[in-house]
């Protein structure tokens, strides 16, 4: 049976836990009651603006009370959420909306030079400033519309978002999730997390990754609390935030950990939490180690695997486990089979190494627009996921690495092609070539080496060109000219050998 | 202000212009601004700065002192440095 989708669930939760506090940023609490009166007026003015369902809103808004009032206010009419990363480049937003045909921005920078930039679109702006620009609508005002009170009526393969994974610039993969994707993996966390409406979240993950993404709606699922840290630039302010609050969770990837664990107190005097996840990319044993000897008796930590292509979730390690487990990524989660295949696809048996096909409700329905690349990873209902490893006895997963060349720099997946697509634009360039070197704290960090004229200007200008084309996280620092790139016979970039 | 404390504004800011701002224009970093608040670093940003204090000055920085009032402007981080190398 299909069940409610995530805006029912969340009305069903308005209506039983009303009073209870959704949404925590600094000062500024958000009771559920009141989050979906400022939905229904914003699905309002939504409404007003002609979006209808199937619609494309595409968010550009940092993690606040007013992103989870655009996203559900979307969800509340049918429409098709897309966030993107706030610290994304103008034409990078400009791809995206063309790329996805979108019918409404919703934007956090209300100035008018980035506004302005986005006017001549055929699309309706919405900001979230106080000052009045000609062609855009203000969100103070587009909270005073009529509020439609009832959601729309959606069926299991009606599409809730697109997410956009890290691609080359011309080829950026819109990963289409259907509310029933979400609704099951959903479901299928608060499962193993146990998550209850006495929960609080302490969360410093992007809503507009996946991982972000999970946890959102996981917890206003079921009536929990999610307390919102723009940064994790000061470690121990954030332990501090944690104590203070009684937080009864926290989510974080490898590098979260690292910091926590190596600039804070909290190895001294680990905070109360009842439990802890960790997915977006492995965790070093010995990170792990580390984190569970810094555990307060009572925190259960969850080692967890997943995709965006699978919702977010795919498998998870059940605490009990962890010792006797150590290194595996889990079990599959309850509407989640795995299987190990070779190059030829066919199944391997225990314990032999090859590629991670996973198959279940939380498979997305294809990438957006692209059916070359969703014939490639979706084969008959299974996704193939680039990840290699092998699964024990027992049935849990153990990771081994990756079929790609993806960099993972803290949260961030990268792909190097983007980067060198924009490195090998400048003149004194002749080639390029971007690798991920190991880092203790982010996991990776980026190292581009160039082939061209050296100099230290050109050095400076390379960094500048990255600037105009690339967020922040993407442009490379660590920057090593070299006289050639190490290439196979036929020409094929040999990126192993470099480091 | 110092010789010393001068040289070390310095650096502090050619290391965040030519790396964060991308550009030699002086005008373009206020030593008062807030690095968090304006968008000129991020997270990762306050790490690296962490770094060059280590690398280029030998100055380590510990968890109790990763704090804004420490390093969240030039201003914070010129005050910073003057109290550890006293």
């Amino acid at each position: 049976m299909f069940k409610p989708t995530l805006i029912e669930q969340f009305h069903n939760i308005c209506n039983s836990y009303g009073n209870h506090i959704a949404i925590q940023n600094n000062m500024n609490l958000i009771t559920y009651k009141e989050l979906k009166s400022r939905i229904e007026r914003l699905a309002g003015f939504y409404q007003e603006q002609g979006l209808k369902q199937g619609d494309r809103v595409v968010l550009v808004i940092d993690n606040s009370i007013n992103y989870v009032i655009a996203f559900y206010a979307a969800w509340h009419l049918g429409a098709i959420v897309v966030a993107l990363n706030p610290q994304s480049k103008d034409h990078e937003i400009e791809k995206s909306i063309n790329l996805c045909q979108a019918s409404l921005l919703a934007l956090e920078h209300g100035d008018l030079k980035r506004i302005s930039s986005f006017i001549h679109l055929d699309i309706e702006i919405l900001h979230l400033s106080d000052v009045i620009i000609q062609g855009a609508y203000r969100w103070q005002d587009a909270l005073n519309c009529k509020p439609i009170t009832t959601c729309s009526n959606l069926n299991k393969t009606s599409a809730a978002q697109i997410i956009f994974t890290s691609g080359t610039t011309g080829n950026p993969k819109g990963v289409l999730l259907s509310h029933h994707n979400l609704v099951q993996n959903t479901h299928d966390i608060t499962d193993y997390l146990e998550l209850t409406a006495e929960d609080s979240v302490f969360n410093v993950l992007p809503f507009h990754y996946s991982y972000g993404n999970s946890v959102l709606h996981t917890h206003l699922s079921v009536g929990a609390k999610i307390i919102l840290n723009g940064s994790m630039a000061f470690p121990q302010d954030i332990v501090d935030k944690i104590r203070s609050s009684k937080a009864s969770g926290f989510s974080g990837v490898p590098s979260n950990y690292s910091l926590l664990l190596t600039r804070s107190d909290w190895p001294d005097n680990p905070p109360a939490l009842r439990y802890i996840t960790q997915a977006g990319g492995p965790m070093s044993q010995s990170l792990t180690h580390k984190l569970l000897n810094a555990l307060n008796p009572r925190t259960k930590l969850y080692i967890m695997y997943g995709q965006t292509e699978a919702s977010a979730r795919i498998t998870w390690l059940p605490p009990d486990f962890l010792d006797k487990k150590m290194g595996s990524v889990g079990i599959p989660l309850n509407s989640v089979k795995i299987e190990i295949r070779d190059q030829h696809g066919n199944v391997l048996k225990h314990n032999q190494n090859g590629e991670v096909y996973v198959a279940g409700d939380n498979i997305m329905k294809e990438y957006w627009n692209n059916p070359q690349a969703t014939q490639k990873t979706l084969i008959n209902g299974w996704l193939k996921t680039g990840d290699i490893g092998h699964i024990d006895k027992d049935g849990f997963l153990f990771l081994e690495g990756r079929n790609s060349d993806m960099i993972k720099v803290g949260a961030h997946r990268i792909n190097p092609l983007e980067l060198e697509e924009v490195i090998n634009k400048l003149d004194f360039v002749n080639e390029s070539a971007v690798i991920g070197v190991d880092d203790e704290i982010l996991g990776q960090k980026l190292r581009a080496f160039v082939v061209g004229d050296e100099s230290k200007n050109n050095q400076f200008f390379l960094k500048k060109h990255c600037n105009e084309y690339l967020p922040a996280h993407k442009i490379p620092r660590d920057i090593k000219w070299i006289s050639q790139l190490p290439k196979t016979a036929s020409g094929k970039l040999k990126r192993h050998q470099l480091i | 202000m110092s010789e010393v404390e001068n040289n070390t504004e310095n650096l502090l800011r050619t290391f965040i212009l030519e790396n964060y701002l991308f550009t030699d224009d002086q005008s373009k970093l206020n030593s008062s601004d807030s690095f968090l608040d304006t968008g000129i670093l991020d997270s990762m940003g306050i790490l690296e700065v962490i770094y060059y204090l280590d690398e280029e000055m030998s100055i380590k920085v510990t968890p109790d002192e990763m704090i804004p009032a420490n390093l969240d402007s030039i201003n914070n981080l010129v005050a910073f440095i003057k109290k550890k190398t006293v």
